[in-house]
């Protein structure tokens, strides 16, 4: 059996807004974006970060989520004009913990789909420190193309991606 | 290294149909994920049963965002496990959603059933008509599950594809 779950591309940025997978392949069912990052935003504890596909600026993405900020419930929406499923990363604020990073998972089904699409993504940050600064949330997106989706953009909200942050793209095939 | 996530079956409806069911899942996994992208013009709710036992042997919880609010809940006895819970526009026709249903030890018969799910509906540009949520469900049942029933008004391209997961 072949396997199912398969690595497309990764990346390790340094330094940079935004990270780009390009020309993916239409072999899979599903895409899954794990992602592992801290921008070196000064001005605030938590960034946001969001996907975009295809390098569509078109405003055709729209995105609810529910997140727990600091002990806080809160609701995020809004239309992004190149991109949505907005989450949230650490930055380097002094409050910070060093070497933290943020964790997220982004789904993204049937992408080759002549529907539109709809992608999910689940995070969270944990501060591990007396400060008690976290974040957890999830987000529902969508994408108002029936384009393929063949490249995968992500963007932060704030400052540059810092050393030691990662992304992966994997492919999942239902047969 | 063996394969540890492996696709058990897929449906794809090519018209429209008030259920979906997996029947004679083999038991040689350890746990079950299943990715339902559904649409449904009938909007509302759907629901999920375990080897076709319509009793009252199901419980669920659950967290859930609409719009401009929150719902939560716990569920007594009941017949089946929702899978839209306290979501008033629920499904929608435009716009598939994404359900990422998790089934944990599936084939242990010392334990009820519990499965995880988080949902995700986004029916319109600007951020508006949209929920999601986590919900919780158990089936007070010892028995292996062998079939799982996905009950709603299903239209055309609704598609559902059921993974193994085995832990070595």
């Amino acid at each position: 059996m072949p396997s199912t779950y398969s690595l497309i591309a990764s990346a390790t940025p340094t330094t940079g807004t935004s990270v780009s997978f390009t020309s993916i392949p239409d072999t899979y069912t599903d895409l899954v974006l794990k992602i592992s990052a801290r921008s070196n935003y000064t001005s605030g504890y938590i960034t946001t970060l969001y996907v975009g596909f295809n390098n569509n600026s078109s405003n055709l993405f729209s995105y609810l989520g529910m997140y727990a900020l600091g002990g806080t419930l809160g609701l995020l929406s809004g239309a992004g004009g190149n991109g949505a499923g907005d989450l949230y990363m650490p930055t380097e604020n002094s409050n910070i913990t060093s070497n933290l990073f943020g964790s997220a998972e982004i789904y993204i089904s049937n992408y080759k789909a002549s529907t539109y699409k709809q992608f999910s993504s689940n995070y969270c940050v944990e501060n591990n420190n007396t400060a008690n600064y976290y974040a957890l949330g999830t987000t529902s997106s969508a994408f108002g193309s029936t384009s393929t989706v063949s490249s995968i953009e992500v963007y932060l909200g704030d400052g540059n991606f810092v050393s030691g942050s990662s992304l992966y793209l994997y492919g999942i095939k239902n047969s | 290294m063996p394969t540890t996530y492996e696709p058990i079956a897929t449906t794809t409806l090519n018209s429209s149909a008030s259920s979906i069911s997996f029947s004679s899942i083999p038991s040689t996994y350890t746990d079950l994920k299943l990715i339902f992208v559904p649409l449904s013009a009938a909007g509302g709710n759907f629901y999920i049963r375990f080897n076709s036992d319509t009793g009252n042997n199901y419980t669920y919880s659950y967290i859930t965002y609409l719009d401009g609010g929150y719902a939560g809940s716990t569920g007594t006895a009941t017949s089946l496990i929702s899978g839209s819970p306290g979501l008033t526009n629920g499904l929608n026709g435009t716009y598939p959603n994404l359900y990422d249903i998790n089934i944990n030890s599936y084939t242990n018969t010392s334990i009820y059933k519990n499965c995880l799910f988080s949902f995700y509906e986004q029916h319109g540009l600007g951020g508006t008509s949209a929920s999601g949520g986590y919900v919780i469900g158990n089936w007070a049942s010892t028995d292996a599950i062998t079939s799982i029933q996905l009950e709603a008004d299903w239209d055309s391209g609704t598609t559902a594809t059921l993974y193994g997961i085995k832990k070595a």
